[in-house]
């Protein structure tokens, strides 16, 4: 790719500045868009940003630059101001930062694709957003409902990254993808009533991916099953009731209350102002925080997965990390800069989103491990409970200890069976009582992900992550809201 | 070096688009620097610099619509964009709401207080204004003080091929301020200064609401559940209404996703409340004399005397809705400038006296709807939330949630002051100026184990 010459440059000029440490990203994200309202095509367009970010380390004090037009003698001055402002920073500093120690990588990894989306004509990617507006409006139409909703988008993208640091690490990567969503609003006629709920779907694979998703029928089903839930979901129980959720709020919920809070620049208060701190504290390592079912794990190194990655944004070698344990904290997420202050390695979370972002610490895949329960096993002794299966709503608190989800499609569980739908059950509850609560896990086979792209940082980094696991059983619970 | 003119790129995008054959092209062009610095734990993290110029490029062919934004703003670079464009405009299908650009030429008010050369001529000094907000944080109360500062210097360009040409030269300069008054983290207040000029900037001012906030919120109960009178602080109602404006753009009305669809001219509030975008505020974040279609921009009323009085829209939306643009374009999706909410006739003390018991409510995030189309939401109070006991700010509490429904919340206004703030951080995006506000019979819910 042209411009490395540039991000290898940046190095040179540091280097002779006599900083601690520098680093360039030479980055290209390019995204093709194409936009469905209500079956009007709104736009089609392209996302393309390239440029060079770098980031320097002088007197322990840290600066960040980025420059999107390529010139030596820019670069040279962009530097030279990131070295100035690092030493500004550093007389703001009572410790200096220290990054972990790391080996020397020199790699390139890709994507592993067979159908390369940059090949796929535009049309045909638009063909396929109209096929999934006219399933959607088949089932309004085979229903006797309106759905007069349907925003759905269908992206690709392609990223090309050329990562060089003072210490000798070169790394080269190229990662193809496709993501969409759909955001579906139904309407029953006799009543007036709405019901809406967003989808999405995301994946580091080629457009073959889009046969797997099969997303005009995973659109249709979506939105039967909200004419279902507007005709027929009863009020849900308010007594003390057993739980089972299905992977999707067991994947939401892995993110929200297991990965955040175990990212190590929440817990050392580096993302204070905006995200928030964390409940959880360098001293709580190793201790238990919920039941021995309970296995949560990140993992960047799933192939095809939305949140993949071979090497980190600091060219550290991605690795599977376990945050919980049998219900034990294991460990926690880090990045350079939080692993030199624990005193560790880091483990890879180090993600940057473009060339002008500065790597921080993130989730990429994050899941609970599966358990050895089928779903009627899990079901077959509750006398009284409910299955939800899917949530709208969802927030949690900015210490990731007190978080509510609303189910969307959840269902009465009586005397082990399935029966009717309810509306909205809420589970509003603490992030100790829900891991302390769970009792029983699915199989592997129940295992199931979920896309999204995880927003942090300031400016945000929106990024594409994986969150799932299988159903998981939790008792006493009383859903309220 | 050699500085790009974000003019002569603008002009160059819409001179080559043409002779690619499309109807029409616009292209707006960013050219901005923009410093950072975060800090926490009392301490400078990092500090950055932006040097960027960011190109976004309209095209319509046989009333087919194609955009692009793109960084890379070599003239090879943004032919090769270009021609994929109007490849993509080719074989794409005609949007049903296209219309045309409005033709120009237009004549642009001139705004006041949106550029201060004393905001340009900052450099790493901009690090000094953090440590002042530190440590009148600290001297307040705070134990541990984190936040972000931006400034920020630039010029947008607007040209069409329906003889628009449009500037808008700018800067802003802003600091988040966050304090804990606990090791725990759960005493925690915050403080903003937003401003386009420098006199108007006061980092100190910022921390020490930080700072005092957080510690008046130390030793917190957890709240009750219930349905309380709310007094809602100016970075919390600002999240609620940036919600809100959203919900006033057609684009959202038409996708199903606002709870106003059905309330255009209808009451939604007590008549003695008034919103507007006002897109020539002085000193306003997001002031603006021209939306992205090169129309100039103007005030509107969102919300006149308690009803909904337009929605916001550029030419298709007004198209669609068989209205007239009111210069809010994006051009897919109308927005708002700056949303001003006309102050009351009370004090803060008044306000209070008014309410005399339920929840005061500094700040909020996170806030989530179940269903867009409906309003139902909830969001999750921080940075100090405080029990009102007979008209006075009584003991802390946590762990609560606001559950309830957008529209209802409106409807349900009580009161509101005369003092307002400009707030505009990570969690508030369009800018809002608003008061406190009191609002009846609000849900809060707690969690259940």
């Amino acid at each position: 790719m042209e411009h490395e010459d540039l991000a290898e440059y940046a190095i040179e000029v540091g280097e002779k500045l006599g900083v601690d440490y520098i680093e360039a990203r030479l980055q290209r994200n390019l995204n093709n868009v194409f936009l469905l309202k209500n079956g009007v095509p709104e736009a089609s367009g392209i996302e393309s940003s390239f440029g060079i970010g770098v980031r320097v380390l002088v007197d322990g004090g840290m600066g960040f630059v980025s420059v999107n037009h390529f010139t030596k003698e820019l670069v040279k001055e962009k530097v030279e101001e990131a070295v100035k402002i690092a030493k500004a920073s550093s007389k703001v500093r009572k410790k200096p930062i220290v990054l972990s120690e790391e080996k020397i990588v020199k790699g390139s990894w890709k994507t592993i694709f067979r159908q390369n989306p940059l090949d796929v004509p535009p049309e045909e990617k638009l063909e396929i957003l109209l096929d999934v507006d006219k399933a959607i409006l088949d089932v309004g139409n085979r229903l006797k409902a309106m759905i007069p909703g349907r925003l759905l988008q269908l992206m690709d993208t392609y990223i090309y990254k050329y990562y060089v640091n003072s210490e000798g690490t070169k790394i080269r990567s190229e990662i193809l993808g496709v993501s969409g969503f759909a955001v579906i609003t139904v309407v029953e006629p006799s009543t007036g009533g709405f019901e809406q709920q967003y989808m999405d779907v995301g994946a580091t694979k080629g457009y073959e991916v889009l046969k797997e998703w099969n997303l005009p029928k995973k659109c249709a089903d979506l939105a039967e099953i909200l004419i279902k839930i507007l005709r027929e979901a009863k009020k849900p129980v308010t007594e003390e009731v057993d739980v089972v959720l299905g992977p999707q709020i067991v994947g939401i919920a892995c993110h929200e209350s297991v990965g955040h809070p175990y990212e190590a620049d929440r817990i050392l208060g580096r993302e204070a102002a905006q995200a928030g701190e964390s409940f959880v504290k360098k001293e709580m390592l190793g201790q238990k925080v919920g039941s021995e079912v309970v296995n949560v794990v990140d993992d960047p190194t799933i192939p095809n997965s939305y949140g993949y990655y071979r090497y980190d944004d600091e060219g550290v070698p991605a690795r599977k990390r376990y945050l919980i344990k049998n219900g034990v904290i294991n460990e926690f997420l880090h990045n350079r800069e939080t692993a030199g202050e624990f005193g560790i390695q880091s483990n890879a979370a180090a993600r940057a989103m473009g060339y002008n972002r500065e790597p921080i610490v993130r989730m990429a895949n994050t899941y609970l491990e599966p358990g050895d329960y089928s779903f009627e096993e899990l079901i077959e002794d509750i006398k009284i409970g409910v299955y939800m299966k899917t949530f709208g709503e969802w927030n949690i608190d900015d210490r990731r200890f007190n978080q509510r989800y609303i189910g969307k499609e959840a269902y009465l569980i009586e005397k082990g069976e399935i029966k009717h739908l309810v509306k909205n059950p809420i589970l509003e509850i603490t992030t100790p009582a829900f891991w302390s609560s769970v009792d029983a896990v699915g199989k592997a086979e129940l295992m199931e992900f979920e896309a999204a792209l995880c927003g942090k940082g300031d400016p945000g980094q929106g990024a594409p992550v994986w969150h799932g696991g299988p159903p998981a059983r939790l008792r006493k619970i009383k859903l309220g809201g | 070096m050699e500085k790009v003119d974000i003019y002569d790129l603008a002009d160059f995008i819409v001179k080559e688009g043409l002779k690619l054959g499309v109807d029409e092209v616009a292209a707006l062009i960013h050219g901005v620097v923009k410093r950072q610095v975060r800090f926490s734990n009392n301490q400078v993290t990092i500090a950055k610099t932006w040097d960027e110029i960011v190109a976004e490029v309209y095209m319509a062919k046989n009333r087919k619509i194609v955009m692009c934004t793109v960084t890379d703003i070599s003239q090879k670079s943004l032919r090769e964009t270009l021609n994929k464009l109007v490849h993509v405009a080719n074989v794409a299908k005609e949007s049903e709401n296209y219309e045309e650009l409005p033709e120009g030429p237009f004549t642009y008010k001139s705004l006041s207080e949106t550029y201060d050369s004393k905001i340009v001529q900052l450099g790493e000094q901009v690090v000094g204004f953090a440590e002042e907000a530190i440590k009148s944080a600290l001297e307040a109360g705070g134990k541990r003080v984190a936040g972000t500062l931006y400034s920020e210097y630039g010029e947008t360009v607007l040209v069409t091929s329906r003889n628009v040409e449009a500037r808008d030269k700018g800067t802003r300069i802003e600091i988040t301020v966050r304090s804990f008054a606990d090791d725990e983290g759960v005493a925690q207040g915050m403080g903003l200064s937003v401003s386009r000029i420098l006199s108007k900037f006061d980092p100190s001012k910022a921390g020490r609401k930080a700072g005092e906030t957080s510690k008046m919120a130390l030793n917190p109960t957890t709240g009750k559940p219930g349905t309380y009178n709310i007094v809602f602080g100016p970075y919390c109602f600002a999240n609620l209404l940036d919600f809100t404006s959203m919900a006033f753009s057609a684009f959202f009305v038409d996708s199903g996703l606002s709870p106003l669809a059905d309330k255009l001219n209808k009451q939604i509030a007590p008549g003695k409340v008034t919103i507007i975008d006002d897109p020539h505020l002085p000193n306003g974040y997001n002031s603006r004399s021209f939306d992205d279609e090169g129309v100039p921009t103007r005030q509107n009323e969102l919300i006149k005397n308690g009803t909904v009085n337009t929605f916001l829209h550029n030419v298709k939306t007004a198209k669609k809705f068989n209205t007239k643009t009111t210069a809010n374009a994006g051009w897919i999706v109308p927005h708002a400038w700056n949303i001003v909410f006309k102050t009351g006739d009370y004090g803060f003390d008044e306000l209070l006296e008014d309410v005399r018991n339920g929840i005061l409510i500094e700040n909020t995030w996170y806030t989530r709807f179940q269903n867009y189309r409906t309003g139902d939401f909830s969001t999750i109070p921080r940075d100090g939330i405080f029990l009102v006991e007979n008209g006075e700010v009584k003991k802390a509490i946590r762990g609560i949630r606001v559950s309830d429904n957008i529209v209802k919340l409106f409807n349900n206004i009580t009161g509101f002051t005369k003092e307002t703030e400009q707030v505009h951080w990570w969690e508030v995006e369009t800018p809002v100026i608003t008061p406190y506000v009191a609002v009846k019979d609000v849900k809060i819910t707690t969690a259940t184990k």
